[in-house]
């Protein structure tokens, strides 16, 4: 028997089944925590925000279009709840001093993997101490993948300001890269 | 030679933003520009470093706590929290109807028979409270100020609100841990 779709699930809960939702959460709790913690951050933060994206999604199910991927749309309500929580709380994260997962790495030499880890967490560092709305361009254009005219949809903002934060946000990322080298 | 590529377009080239016409001159220009191509290596590598944040795992499952913030306070507690509001409602009708004056004054057994018809059993309950209290209820007033009526009545709302998940319903991670 082959798992229901998206589709299904969606149109389930919306009928009252709300455990069906349960099965969307655990097929995109990992890609929805992602972008959170991208956005954000800090570990604890974005476990939070990534359940109330799923909650804030499932007041909004009523005007989520069935016919497109579900995946895009959580992610994309995800990114708004987290540049929302930042906008209000304008306090600058210093992340990763907890306990963390072990990146994932196919590279087999410890010296090469442990390079490899410090890369990451210095852009995760740098993409942290960036405004709000830079990070939120980087996350959906680097990470979502979004064109920027979808981008510019998902955050209401006009195009050519979207292309100016991103060009910005980049190259304040170029800067802090550098800086923490 | 035309003059050299802006930063906005060599972004809108790794973007793939460019329309067929501006992707042909650009590619033309890099072609035979090292400046140019130095400063499109340039920005490739940065684009590297944002792509190559790995994916980490999330070390809990988030669909308990999502549906137990969804999901409406179960029946019984609904009905037992919206029964509390009518009680609350029928004894603050019953006081308001009972009282005199600016002060409000309570008789017990006159707010307690107006209170009868509907509410058999908090009236027995509001009877033998008073019996326990004083030996004469009927000459028994308790002073008890306006605010303090509604506040019983906003109480027992705020409480069926709460129940029924319109408030609070749900709990960050963080505190819960």
């Amino acid at each position: 028997m082959t798992d229901p779709t998206d589709r299904e699930l969606v149109l389930r809960t919306r009928g009252g089944e709300t455990e069906a939702y349960g099965e969307i959460v655990q097929r995109y709790q990992d890609s929805v925590f992602n972008v959170c913690l991208r956005m954000l951050g800090d570990r604890y933060q974005a476990e939070d925000l990534a359940q109330d994206s799923f909650i804030r999604a499932f007041e909004r199910l009523g005007s989520f279009d069935v016919e497109r991927p579900f995946g895009p749309w959580i992610r994309t309500v995800a990114t708004n709840l987290c540049l929302n929580h930042l906008q209000r709380r304008r306090a600058i994260q210093v992340p990763l001093d907890d306990e963390r997962d072990q990146p994932v790495s196919s590279q087999p030499e410890p010296e090469r993997r442990l390079e490899l880890q410090e890369t990451v967490e210095r852009t995760r560092r740098a993409i942290a101490e960036m405004p709000p709305h830079y990070r939120a361009v980087i996350e959906l254009r680097h990470y979502q993948e979004l064109s920027y005219a979808e981008i510019s949809e998902a955050l209401h903002l006009p195009l050519s300001d979207v292309k100016s934060h991103l060009y910005r946000a980049r190259r304040k990322l170029a800067e802090l890269l550098s800086s923490h080298a | 030679m035309p003059e050299h590529l802006s930063q906005d377009q060599i972004h809108a080239l790794l973007d793939h933003e460019l329309e067929p016409f501006e992707l042909q001159a650009l590619e033309a220009h890099l072609a035979a520009c090292a400046d140019c191509q130095g400063e499109l290596a340039a920005a490739m590598s940065l684009f590297e470093t944002i792509g190559g944040l790995p994916d980490e795992r999330l070390a809990v499952d988030l669909a308990p706590g999502v549906l137990a913030a969804i999901q409406p306070a179960p029946h019984w507690l609904r009905s037992l929290a919206f029964g509390e509001l009518l009680v609350a409602l029928a004894v603050g009708i019953g006081l308001l109807l009972g009282v005199g004056g600016d002060t409000v004054s309570l008789r017990v057994t006159e707010a307690a028979q107006r209170i009868a018809p509907t509410l058999d059993a908090a009236l027995q309950a509001l009877v033998a409270a008073a019996n326990n209290a004083v030996p004469d209820p009927t000459s028994f007033q308790i002073d008890l100020g306006m605010p303090a009526v509604w506040s019983l009545v906003i109480a027992a709302m705020v409480a069926w609100a709460l129940s029924n998940g319109l408030v609070l319903r749900r709990v960050s991670r963080s505190d819960r841990a």
